[in-house]
């Protein structure tokens, strides 16, 4: 593991297993089996592979991540960006080919939030039916 | 601005059945099922719903504005939210995008999605990519011979 200047790096060609904590800004080029825990950017490289829960205040995600993303601030999710687990954040951005599959919380609320709650039925009394629709011939 | 009016291809959302349409066509009926099909583009500007469900084989667009309330939507040409949508399950053919004003709830299961800074999320299943229409196989207007 590398350190370039205020960034931590795990470089392209490393299999990372473990804890990761971070003050400022960490970027995944290679493989990472674990935990990562931080209080800056954590940047996910587009060849990368991160299997971890990861807990941070911003997210920038371009390779793959498996495992629950928590962010404080903004996740990232760009066009090469894979992400399987559930996303709590504050804010977060999704570029057109981002791919997710899993449970999406975000809002001003949500960030602080530690876990996802359970989906809630439509306001408003429930449904009706039939509005909308063209009449049945 | 000049209208493209030529046929368009749809597939019906009762029976998958494929066939085209007039580029005007606001609802017909599917040759296959002969089941009644909205198949015009659904503009929200205001509280529409709480509805059982909304399909259509066009897009449905949420202005700043709208709220659409519904336990199933289905719109095989996207849905551009700008305002609120809150349902159960959410179907869209093409790109999903949730735009900075937008407050979205709903299981989604879409192609694409472009979410915007700002928008707000209620926790919701997302599914993407994922093409449980068979959509993407459809070509464009105008290429179906």
């Amino acid at each position: 593991m590398a350190e370039s200047g205020d960034t931590t790096v795990v470089g392209a060609d490393s299999h990372f297993k473990g804890e990761l904590s971070f003050e400022r800004v960490a970027k995944i080029n290679g493989k990472f089996d674990g935990k990562i825990t931080g209080k800056g950017e954590l940047q996910v490289s587009q060849n990368a592979q991160c299997k971890a829960d990861v807990d941070a205040t911003g997210v920038q995600v371009d390779g793959l991540i498996e495992g629950n993303l928590n962010a404080k601030d903004t996740v990232k999710l760009n066009g090469s960006g894979v992400v399987r687990g559930d996303i709590t954040a504050a804010k977060m951005v999704m570029t057109e080919g981002a791919s997710f599959h899993g449970m999406c919380a975000v809002g001003p609320d949500s960030g602080r939030a530690s876990s996802s709650a359970p989906s809630q039925p439509a306001p408003g009394g429930g449904p009706t039916g039939g509005q909308g629709q063209p009449p049945k011939k | 601005m000049a209208r493209h009016l030529g046929p368009r291809l749809v597939q019906c959302y009762h029976c998958r059945h494929r066939f085209e349409v007039s580029s005007r066509a606001q609802s017909t009926s599917c040759p296959g099922c002969n089941k009644a099909l909205m198949v015009g583009d659904e503009h929200i500007t205001k509280l529409r719903g709480p509805l059982k469900e909304l399909r259509t084989c066009g897009r449905i667009t949420v202005s700043k504005r709208g709220r659409l309330i519904a336990e199933t939507i289905e719109a095989h040409g996207g849905i551009d939210c700008q305002g609120i949508i809150d349902a159960k399950k959410v179907l869209s053919g093409t790109t999903v995008t949730l735009g900075p004003k937008c407050d979205y709830h709903g299981d989604l299961t879409a192609p694409a999605v472009e979410m915007q800074k700002g928008a707000k999320v209620k926790p919701s299943m997302f599914a993407v990519p994922s093409d449980p229409l068979g959509l993407t196989e459809l070509p464009e207007a105008g290429e179906s011979g």
